[in-house]
């Protein structure tokens, strides 16, 4: 068993991402009827940003150094412990996948991502910064209160034991519809904030790493595309455990349909992409809300059951 | 499951679309979710009759769905087509809180129903959610400002009455039934003609403006 | 008779920490200007005792004899496993206290007279220590009223300026109307049950209502917990740094240490309380954070979070009870621990951030955030320290904030997961959700003041030429931050302590493990992750090392630092998202000839209106002063006759009353 789950962890964490973020851009070009670069272009990015030197802002310090180091080690170890494609969490750290260490690892990351933000002195570090504050402030709630309705309908606050011991129907399809919602905006996707601009109006995550370059820039591109597996991967998980037959397949089956469905989903979501158009900075969280009574009916799902 | 029966699942969905309904601003996407949520009431209703095998909840569950969840909103959407009105933005609350005050509404009639209603199952055999439904309407009608969104916010009011009625007292005779649903819909048709009227006289149709009308 | 008072080892250590502290009141007080490096040897000797003796002392009773009483009852003191946590507190902070102060006074020498601030300061620590020992209400009051006055006049401290005397002047009338509500409802408690003793006081029931409010408002008043922590924001900033981060940092916690031990160890009880408990927590947690993002002065920002901290601290305290109610040990396991293990956590890392702005505050002489910045490149061990800080308040991971509130988490999961009825199941997801979004809150206030403060380019000319602290500031602060970081990483073993606490909650099931998370195997791995992948870019980069060169600004060359964010342009977002509360504008004035398309000059400003103060306190005491203006106008009319006069009526008055029979 082991054997065969290994190889899965390297592929989930090396691979995956990066033909992920692939298909997104190529799905979306499809859709504005471009040919659009191939799938494996994010690949071929990182490597050559890691070959190529880096600028760094006389005004920053050693943090933002350090901070995209942080913020890949958080996202690489969220990767490994939240079941996203399928595969649990291995043994020796199985204990320690608690939703709400999870949840809060994240945060260190963002804390540190911010913090690089400002480092630099400049007017769109401090932009990016303020909006993801906001956005996180409105997303983290809905996260929480959704992966608590799942614990709570499975009896366990352990991630990889939730998606083991599964969950009541109900609860999945609303918590992976408010999943979906929080992952657009955490993610900073259309209709929140358009990832492939850099104007000043529709800048979220962009606007938080545009000082950095080369190296640095490698690492904070690589740690967005294991969080966007990640938050698409938990939306696909929730839905795909809804049915019994998912859990009682062996472990390869279970990868294997995990990514598909992530894919499916990460499809599902350039389309949506080409049609709709960011909103208005004000209306986001009107459009947020929906998420948060997703989540909120969510709980009331799960709390009435027992 | 929740042992939620068929009828009590299709009256949850009912409020669903409702609570939905607060958090959406365009006319248009509003008058969907009343046509959706009268159509899951007319399938309650068709369930039901059904159930006993009674010929005239089959009638009452058509005369419904073609008059209350077609020829209403379409008549509403052409009246909001002629005024040229598109959004509703609300006087009070923002959407996201309406959307929470909408969810409130649920919770609220959840946790009430089994204290009015001796039942087993949760939501005491829908009579929660057409709770819920009333409160939703009037908090539509309590926050929104444009006169046709308060006549929306009527019929979701008229929803939750009929859902109660048909959930608990096992419906009123048909004849009353028939009479309330053509009254609403001549309600409807007056409410529709005098909003193009007040639209041309003062050029909107904004009810907190109307205070004016007292100087 | 040596015996008599000696009773349990702790006693020796317990004295040994009066002692020398009273040899600072003494000392100090008779020579008020001298500088000597005694007073904080002896005070850090002091808390050294204090927190050895916490540590391996064990418990028991003692009483001084006889000829010293006091009233009603005489000087009882009483050590348990719960007193030994906050005294642990108060020791680590004194002797952290004792490194920075000296290097802090120094920036105040002028102003400040050092050996009354020495005698007072001691006086302050003994009475805390006091206050937690003590066994029966008189005690406790008489230490209460010598921890009021002794703070005041280190609030008052530096009393050259006005605003300083105003915020002192507040602090005392606040601390005694609170001091009024125990009063009553410690004299109310006497009545019921005929003994001052604390642990006679069983009440429960309906007759426990009204000393369970009285004394809930009271230590609410202290504790700063909404709504009443109107003089949390108006004393701290006014204080000196260490004074501030000791008042925040553990007077707090010792109205938190009177809550547990009266309302939720059994002893006064009754149906409602936890549903108080966790829901003015969870208001207070709120409203602390909300006013927190919008404050640019660093003192009054740290001072709305130890509110925010309160808040949280009562949540747990709500579990407790709420957990005990529902007969679930589980729950009531898991929200004693959350709380009392919140309280040393927030002790720790609140003096760690006060003791930052200390720093802060002597070398640039202004604690206005907008004016700071940079300061990393001038004092690097603050700025780490501060960060560690900030991190431990934001509850991130591996360190102990995080501890304490993921038991919070757990309690509050594990009642929505148990409770008999929905409602309270459902009210208990609710408030994780809650939880997590003042948490998000926190985080963004911290990533201002840490971002706006230490990174960035300088603001001004002050923050420019910033040095670092001393090497005392320096010290006591790095002592706090590895008191951060190893009780995030032992919190298992700091929970077994805890445990000994719990065993006398009186509940039937043994404390079973509460802890489930790994965490020296969680940190060691992130840490293990981060150094790996530093050293393979450290070996990428030897062919091609980092150029520096200016930020990036579009092309149009270095900019001044005044075109970086401001704090309030960071929180403007969320002010302006949560603005019904406090009627949030923002007033934006430009000028010049032409001033839409080519302004002179811009001017942004923005205001909030706290409408606590200005609907309810406000009108309140206007209100109080015009009643007293009424009756005490008339009664001082400035005639002796009169008074005499009055005199003799209330004499006879009273005779009559006491002679009736």
């Amino acid at each position: 068993m082991k054997l065969i789950i290994l190889p899965l962890y390297i592929i989930n964490l090396m691979i995956i991402p990066f033909l992920f973020m692939g298909i997104i851009r190529k799905a979306k070009a499809l859709m504005q009827n471009r040919l659009g670069a191939s799938v494996f272009q994010p690949f071929y990015d990182f490597a050559k940003l890691l070959k190529k030197g880096e600028t760094v802002s006389e005004t920053a310090s050693c943090i933002f150094l350090l901070a995209p180091k942080i913020v890949l080690s958080a996202a690489l170890i969220a990767g490994i412990l939240i079941p996203w494609s399928g595969i649990p969490a291995p043994q020796f750290l199985q204990s320690a996948a608690n939703f709400i260490l999870i949840i809060y690892m994240l945060g260190v990351g963002k804390f540190f991502s911010m913090l690089a933000a400002m480092d630099a002195g400049s007017s769109f570090g401090g932009l990016g910064a303020s909006r993801e504050a906001y956005i996180s402030i409105l997303i983290e709630p809905i996260l929480l209160i959704g992966i608590s309705a799942l614990a709570l309908s499975s009896g366990s606050m352990n991630m990889s034991e939730i998606f083991a011991k599964g969950f009541s129907p109900f609860v999945g399809v609303l918590c992976g519809a408010a999943f979906l919602i929080a992952a657009l905006a955490e993610l900073s996707r259309l209709p929140v904030d358009d990832p492939t601009t850099h104007l000043e109006l529709t800048m979220i995550h962009e606007a938080m790493i545009l000082e950095n370059s080369g190296r640095n820039l490698a690492l904070m591109e690589y740690a967005s595309a294991i969080r966007a597996c990640i938050f698409l991967g938990l939306s696909a998980q929730t839905f795909l455990r809804v049915s019994p037959l998912y859990k009682n397949l062996p472990v390869l089956a279970e990868f294997i349909i995990g990514i598909a469905a992530l894919f499916i989903i990460g499809i599902f979501v350039a389309v949506v992409e080409g049609f709709i158009v960011r909103l208005n900075w004000r209306r986001v969280p009107n459009f947020i809300a929906f998420a948060a009574v997703l989540s909120i009916l969510a709980a009331l799902v799960a709390v009435a059951k027992g | 499951m929740m042992n939620l029966s068929d009828i009590e699942l299709f009256a949850v969905a009912a409020v669903v679309a409702a609570v939905w309904m607060c958090g959406v601003t365009t006319i248009t996407r509003l008058l969907w979710g009343l046509a959706m949520q009268t159509t899951m009431i007319a399938v309650i209703a068709a369930l039901h009759g059904i159930e006993i095998q009674s010929f005239k909840y089959l009638i009452f569950a058509g005369v419904l769905l073609i008059i209350k969840a077609v020829a209403t909103p379409v008549f509403l959407a052409w009246i909001a087509n002629k005024i040229e009105v598109k959004r509703d933005k609300g006087t009070g609350l923002n959407p996201a809180l309406t959307l929470f005050a909408g969810c409130g509404a649920l919770a609220l009639g959840y946790f009430i129903a089994p204290k009015i209603v001796q039942s087993q199952s949760g939501t005491a055999g829908g009579a929660g959610m057409a709770i819920a439904l009333i409160l939703i309407g009037m908090i539509f009608m309590l926050t929104k400002k444009l006169a046709i969104s308060q006549v929306i916010g009527f019929l979701v009011l008229e929803n939750g009455i009929t859902l109660y009625a048909l959930t608990q007292t096992h419906g009123m005779p048909l004849m009353v039934e028939m009479g309330i649903i053509f009254d609403v819909l001549v309600g409807v048709m007056l409410a529709g003609l005098v909003m193009f009227r007040l639209n041309r006289s003062f050029e909107h149709i904004d009810v907190t403006k109307f205070r004016r009308l007292r100087y | 008779m040596f015996n008599d008072i000696f009773l349990g080892g702790f006693s020796i250590y317990c004295g040994a920490a009066f002692l020398l502290w009273a040899l600072v009141i003494v000392f100090g007080f008779i020579s008020k200007k001298s500088q000597s490096a005694l007073f904080p040897i002896l005070i850090g000797a002091g808390s050294l005792t204090l927190a050895a003796g916490a540590a391996f002392g064990g418990n028991g009773s003692f009483s001084l004899p006889l000829p010293l009483f006091l009233g009603g009852a005489g000087f009882q003191f009483l050590v348990d496993p719960l007193s030994r946590i906050f005294l642990a507190i108060i020791g680590l902070v004194g002797i952290a206290a004792a490194l920075f102060s000296p290097g802090y006074l120094h920036h105040l020498r002028g102003r400040v007279s050092i050996g009354f601030f020495w005698a007072v300061f001691s006086a302050l620590l003994v009475s805390m220590a006091a206050v937690v020992i003590s066994a029966n209400a008189i005690v406790f009051l008489f230490a209460w009223e010598i921890m009021a006055i002794s703070s005041f006049a280190l609030v008052a401290s530096d009393n050259e300026s006005h605003s300083v005397r105003k915020a002192a002047v507040t602090y005392l009338v606040a601390t005694r109307a609170g001091t009024a509500f125990l009063m009553a409802g410690f004299l109310w408690a006497y009545k019921l049950t005929g003994s001052w003793t604390f642990s006679d006081w069983r009440i429960s029931g309906a007759a426990a209502i009204g000393p369970a409010l009285l004394i809930f408002i009271g230590l609410a008043t202290k504790a700063g917990c909404w709504p009443f922590h109107l003089w949390l924001p108006i004393a701290h900033p006014a204080a000196p740094s260490p004074v501030s981060a000791v008042m925040s940092g553990v007077m707090l916690k010792t109205a938190i240490y009177a809550m547990i031990r009266l309302l939720v160890m059994n002893l006064i009880d009754f149906p409602a309380l936890g549903a108080i408990f966790l829901i003015i927590g969870g208001i207070s947690a709120f409203w602390g954070v909300l006013f927190a993002l919008l404050q640019h002065d660093l003192k009054r920002l740290l001072a709305y979070h130890s509110v925010e901290n309160i808040g949280i601290i009562l949540m747990g305290l709500g579990i407790a009870v709420i957990g005990k109610q529902i007969n679930n040990p589980l729950v009531a396991q898991l929200g004693l621990a959350g709380a009392v293990f919140h309280s040393f956590n927030h002790a720790m890392f609140k003096s760690l951030l006060f003791f930052g702005t200390g720093v802060v505050d002597a070398r640039t002489h202004t604690r206005e955030i907008e004016k700071l910045g940079g300061l990393i490149k001038f004092m690097p061990f603050t700025t780490a320290c501060f960060i560690i800080g900030s991190a431990a308040i934001c509850a991130l991971p591996p360190l102990n904030g995080f501890a304490s509130e993921w038991l919070v988490y757990c309690g509050l999961f594990t009642i929505a997961k148990s409770a008999p009825s929905v409602i309270v199941r459902f009210g208990g997801v609710l408030m994780m959700g809650w939880l997590a979004m003042v948490g998000a809150m926190a985080l963004a206030c911290f990533v201002k003041a840490v971002s706006v403060v230490f990174l960035g380019a300088p603001r001004s000319s002050e923050a420019e030429r910033a040095k670092e602290g001393t090497r005392g500031m320096v010290a006591g602060q790095i002592l706090l931050a590895l008191v951060c970081v190893s009780a995030g990483l032992l919190a298992p073993q700091i929970l077994k302590k805890i445990n000994a606490i719990l065993a006398a909650f009186s509940l039937s099931a043994a404390s079973q493990n509460l802890w489930t998370i790994p965490m020296p195997l969680f940190a060691v791995i992130f840490i293990l992750t981060i150094t790996i992948i530093y050293f393979w870019m450290n070996v990428i980069s030897r062919k091609h090392p980092a150029r520096k060169f200016i930020t990036w600004e579009c092309g149009f060359g270095k900019t001044s630092p005044r075109s970086q964010y401001t704090a309030t342009s960071f929180v403007q977002p969320i002010a302006r998202m949560f603005g019904a509360i406090y009627h949030y504008a923002v007033h934006v004035e430009l000028t010049g000839k032409d001033r839409r398309h080519f302004p002179e000059k811009i001017s942004a400003e923005s205001d909030y209106e706290p409408y606590l103060q200005t609907k309810f306190y406000s009108p309140l005491l206007r209100l109080m002063r015009k009643i007293s203006g009424l009756f005490l106008g008339r009664l001082q009319t400035g005639s002796i006759h009169q008074y005499l006069l009055n005199m003799v009526l209330v004499l006879m008055l009273l005779l009559w009353v006491v002679f009736r029979k």
